[in-house]
């Protein structure tokens, strides 16, 4: 029989692992513009150490959060220190909203990068500017790869601002969005989940289920510490 | 006694925990998601069919591509709803989900309710695979609910897969307690093996392995009681139609004739050695004739009829070479995140060397005079379970590499969980065993509890923080 200490300490140890998993679910928890299929689109445009590269987009929704861009592997490495400094800027690429770094994505896949800033409320329908900047940490010599997309409108060239090159395709970006509260988040990914689903596993059966499951899952758990 | 009272009221909640988290993963994956499930569920629309086909076959001619699954000879039905609910984009990249509309239900399940696809084959080469057990019982939910769409039956034919597994678990538990494991040990073990992510994930598509891994721990439940109370018709029928069950659903079953042939001998030797010279000849002779009649069949699987012994040890080097170890196979046999596999991979080695102490230690140790570990014959019975699936798998990955000359599949860590039950009693069995050679029994118990949370945690975070994250964030 397990002394009442030790129990104190797994029951305390799995409450910061469960707390530990949900609050790194929900920082997770955003929507990227399903619309938008990412391609590895080439030609790739280089973007040379310390030069800059713009890119216009039009947000679909409010609460505009993140953008995610899809990079070559052929480029870039992280781990040595070098940045790509970030700036979501208004329409005409000239005041700075947000400013950051582009860093991998959670995913694991080795192309995906985002740029995550604080949430952006009345994003719908207005046109923000990316403007990314390669600083690698060795100052030359190396350049980054940003794959493209097929581009629709010629009001969106991305353009290196340091040379003035401009492209005729569009960066293979995409934007992330959150909703006003948390359990509109739930929602939304509630009605994701439930596309595709027959009606037993849709809406109000799969909330059931997910719940039903934590909730035993959990209690199983401090049952068996407990006795 | 408060534990021995709740303690069946503690295993149906592991059980309906698993049975539920299961139905969650499995509405989780979106359809076709899994490992060879459009393939699988093909083999059970086709066995569904009506056997006088009233439509005709014909040569497919289009290419197939393997980026394009609509491409591969599936049913009607089957291709236009990858179609439709453009599994081929989910397939891909691991960066893109499908487009989502904005309400509960998708701009194309009008199309896929309408049942106006047949669930046909028009094929004359059909893309099945042979003949098994778990598809044929598959598709009689498949015809049961011929009036329902296919998202109904497919994700009713995955709830069966989950049922199956809620089985698996329940045979584990059976085998913990006739072993002789304590009931809060059985109870943690059950519960560990509830949470151990692939396991969970991987019974929760479709897939004839949801029917092959029960079977398996079947034979294990069968074989320990063997074991506990010698040759006894109910429990040697067990054993005979859990191996017998395997092996229609999945030639991996095959094993099992090797297993089956090991233990019954094995209890006969035990049962007739008091008996006269004549009786105990006769027997062991039929004995060595079954062997040399399985081993003979088996090495009918060996394509090595027509190799030179050098040919066959080059070939066998050459494979040695090439597979890398058990990287794959550990990598994806726990479901874990990669960070976790070298605090595992010590966990079993420290395992290894407390079997080994069980096994080789000196009479006076202090593992001789415990009583909480089970008896050496289960511990070997389970080494014996897991080293000859090992072998098996290796020498069925080696076959491919020598008619090939390359690795084909490899060694996926999904082909080893029919013995995850055994792996798992051995390991904590190993660990008990180090806990009782420095007479600190009573870690165990807070061994497991740390097992416990570690795969509640595993199983968590990859749902929540990968699998979730895949198909719609």
């Amino acid at each position: 029989m397990l002394k009442i200490s030790s129990k104190k300490i797994f029951l305390l140890a799995f409450a910061i692992l469960v707390l530990f998993i949900f609050a790194k679910f929900f920082s997770l928890l955003s929507f990227p513009d399903s619309s938008i299929v990412l391609e590895k689109g080439d030609p790739a445009i280089k973007l040379p150490a310390k030069n800059s590269l713009t890119q216009k987009f039009i947000a679909n929704r409010d609460n505009l959060m993140k953008v995610e861009f899809l990079l070559s592997s052929e480029g870039i490495k992280f781990e040595n220190k070098d940045q790509v400094k970030m700036q979501l800027a208004d329409a005409d690429c000239q005041n700075p909203i947000c400013t950051g770094e582009l860093k991998e994505s959670f995913l694991g896949s080795s192309n995906l990068y985002e740029f995550s800033f604080s949430k952006v409320e009345n994003s719908k329908d207005k046109t923000y500017c990316l403007i990314a900047t390669f600083e690698p940490s060795d100052g030359k010599g190396k350049a980054i790869q940003f794959f493209v997309l097929e581009n629709k409108s010629t009001e969106f060239m991305p353009e290196n601002s340091t040379t003035g090159e401009k492209y005729a395709t569009s960066l293979s970006i995409r934007p992330v969005y959150v909703n006003d509260n948390v359990w509109q988040d739930l929602s939304e990914l509630n009605q994701r989940m439930s596309q595709y689903k027959p009606w037993f596993l849709k809406h109000y059966y799969l909330a059931t289920i997910s719940i039903l499951f934590i909730v035993l899952s959990i209690a199983t758990v401090i049952i068996l510490i407990i006795l | 006694m408060l534990l021995h009272k709740n303690s069946k009221v503690i295993l149906l909640l592991i059980l309906a925990t698993f049975f539920l988290k299961g139905v969650f993963l499995s509405s989780s994956y979106p359809i076709f998601g899994g490992q060879d499930e459009s393939r699988h569920y093909n083999t059970i629309q086709y066995f569904a069919e009506p056997k006088e086909k009233s439509w005709e076959l014909q040569e497919s001619l289009a290419k197939r591509d393997e980026n394009q699954i609509e491409t591969y000879r599936y049913s009607d039905e089957i291709r236009k709803t990858i179609i439709a609910t453009d599994t081929n984009i989910i397939r891909g990249e691991l960066f893109n989900t499908i487009n989502f509309s904005n309400d509960y239900v998708e701009n194309n399940e009008a199309a896929i309710n309408s049942l106006q696809w047949k669930p046909y084959n028009y094929n004359l080469q059909p893309e099945i695979i042979a003949g098994s057990l778990f598809h044929a019982i598959a598709s009689l939910i498949e015809k049961v609910f011929n009036n329902q769409n296919i998202l109904v039956r497919f994700y009713l034919t995955r709830i069966f897969c989950v049922f199956l597994g809620t089985l698996a678990i329940l045979f584990f538990y059976l085998t913990t307690k006739t072993i002789g494991i304590s009931s809060k040990n059985s109870l943690l073990l059950t519960a560990i093996i509830s949470f151990q992510p692939k396991f969970s994930a991987y019974l929760s598509n479709v897939n004839y392995d949801a029917l092959l891994i029960p079977l398996f721990f079947l034979f294990t439940l069968a074989g320990v009681m063997l074991l506990k109370n010698g040759l006894n018709w109910k429990n040697l029928l067990l054993l005979l139609a859990s191996t017998i069950l395997a092996i229609t659903t999945k030639i991996t079953g095959l094993v099992l004739l090797v297993i089956f042939a090991s233990i019954v001998t094995f209890l006969l030797y035990t049962k007739v050695k008091t008996k006269s010279k004549n009786i105990r000849y006769l027997i062991y002779f039929t004995c060595v004739l079954l062997f040399i009649l399985l081993a003979m069949y088996l090495g009918t699987f060996l394509p090595t009829k027509e190799q030179s012994i050098s040919q066959i040890f080059n070939s066998v080097q050459g494979y040695l070479k090439e597979s890398k170890g058990f990287g794959l196979s550990a990598r994806t046999y726990w479901g874990t995140p990669d960070d976790s596999l070298q605090i595992i991979k010590y966990i079993e080695i420290l395992a290894l060397i407390g079997i080994g102490l069980l096994f080789f230690s000196k009479k006076e140790s202090a593992i001789w005079q415990t009583n909480f570990l089970p008896e050496k014959k289960y511990v070997f019975f389970l080494l014996f379970m897991v080293v000859t699936l090992q072998l098996e798998i290796r020498v069925a990955d080696w076959t491919f590499f020598n008619r090939l000359g390359r690795i084909e599949t490899g060694m996926p860590g999904r082909y080893f969980l029919p013995n995850l039950g055994a792996h798992i009693m051995l390991m904590f069995i190993g660990l008990g065993a180090i806990f009782a050679y420095f007479k600190r029994e009573q870690y165990l118990e807070k061994a497991l509890i740390v097992g416990m949370l570690a795969m509640f945690s595993f199983s968590f975070y990859t749902l929540f923080n990968g699998l979730i994250l895949r198909y719609y964030l």
